[in-house]
């Protein structure tokens, strides 16, 4: 394997047991997750853009996508409960189209290198299994036909003895 | 006089703490390359990071690159030479005991158009053989990591790549890669710069990449934690100084 923690080029990134929480709790958005993603990453815009200039990332779809996300989440938030219904129907519809986005990235998202190799490995084991039906199947059609030829040939040449007597 | 080209600012300055929060690392060395002429060096040091507890466990998430972008001018240069497209043939064995025993070759291929740059990459060949002994073997041949250079006027850009879809044998960039130019300069000022960026991503567990927007939103939450991952020096410049 040439990716494993060994790997000098693989650094260690040690965090605390809070941070491991949120992150796993952020990646659940590809689980259509969105909700508990978003409340989970915590800020605000303003901090998010910020965070977005310092890396220099602003000009990404995905940075701009997060923001008005982040603007819906905490408009939402703001409000008192009375007027909460007619924000989340518009809220929901927004989120279930970027689910949708979500999912489809996902579904034609690559596998993991480990993970092909074994698909490999599966589509070569399918192929064997395949080409041995093929195999097996030309094989009994051969003594079949073979039967066949030698049942004739066994039949006529009693039918000549017979004759001959 | 002599001139001598001085980076700005110089990876090689970084602490070590620094340069392990980087994904990608370009170590830029200048060379003399005669009468008017600088030839340029680049080692991109492409690393990755793996998130765990801090108590000893697994790795549950790792940040890396699926692809980078070193783009150089040397303002008002002639580019004499630098490196071009290549691709690294990637061979991959694997063998089992099966009861099973045939033939068997896949060869499919992809063709990718990048900016002015065409890319013709194998996908991958694997074939499938076995013998009546009831062992087999998947052999799997491919060309996994893409350097398409793009010259034009003085700047030369590359674009390092795994190509999307299936890969055998790496999830994202990792090492080094050695790039090189070399200019003539037409005048007496003598300044360019580099720009260097990558497609930080993050991965899960097996290594199974997360969407672009899961990794944006899992960049942030470190970033508010003071982890500020990057790519270390986006720009360098250089520029000519009395030897």
């Amino acid at each position: 394997m040439i990716e494993n923690d060994e790997n000098p080029f693989i650094k260690p990134l040690q965090i605390d047991e809070e941070t491991m929480e949120t992150l796993q709790r952020v990646a659940a958005i590809d689980q259509d997750e969105i909700e508990v993603a978003l409340e989970a990453m915590g800020g605000n815009e303003e901090i998010f853009r910020e965070f977005g200039k310092q890396t220099g990332i602003t000009d990404l779809l995905e940075f701009q996508q997060l923001s008005r996300l982040i603007r819906i989440r905490d408009q939402h938030k703001a409000l008192p409960d009375a007027f909460q219904p007619s924000i989340s129907s518009g809220m929901k519809s927004f989120l279930s189209g970027l689910g949708i986005g979500i999912g489809l990235g996902i579904l034609f998202a690559p596998m993991s290198g480990e993970e092909t190799r074994n698909n490999l490995t599966q589509r070569a084991s399918d192929l064997a299994d395949a080409a041995r039906d093929l195999i097996g199947e030309g094989r009994e059609r051969v003594r079949s036909t073979m039967s066949a030829i030698r049942g004739q040939a066994e039949r006529s040449s009693q039918k000549e003895g017979t004759g001959a007597d | 006089m002599a001139f001598k080209l001085r980076i700005v600012p110089d990876v090689r300055d970084l602490i070590q703490e620094q340069r392990d929060r980087k994904i990608l690392l370009p170590y830029v060395t200048v060379k003399s390359a005669g009468h008017q002429s600088d030839r340029l060096e680049l080692n991109l040091v492409l690393q990755a990071m793996a998130i765990s507890r801090k108590r000893p466990t697994r790795s549950q998430f790792y940040i890396a690159a699926i692809g980078a972008e070193i783009t150089l001018t040397a303002i008002g240069a002639e580019i004499i030479d630098y490196t071009k497209s290549s691709s690294i043939p990637v061979e991959y064995t694997t063998s089992r005991q099966t009861e099973k025993g045939r033939v068997g070759k896949i060869d499919p291929e992809l063709k990718s158009e990048l900016g002015k740059a065409k890319a013709e990459v194998k996908v991958g060949t694997f074939e499938m053989s076995s013998k009546e002994t009831r062992g087999s073997s998947v052999k799997y041949s491919s060309e996994e990591d893409v350097v398409v250079a793009t010259a034009f006027a003085d700047t030369i850009r590359w674009n390092i790549d795994i190509p999307r879809g299936e890969k055998a044998v790496r999830d994202f960039l990792l090492g080094n890669r050695l790039l090189h130019a070399t200019f003539k300069w037409k005048g007496t000022a003598r300044k360019g710069k580099i720009q260097s960026r990558s497609d930080i991503l993050f991965f899960d567990s097996n290594k199974r990449v997360l969407s672009p927007l899961a990794s944006l939103m899992m960049r942030f939450v470190l970033w508010r934690q003071k982890i500020n991952l990057g790519d270390a020096a986006e720009y360098q410049g250089f520029l000519s100084e009395a030897a």
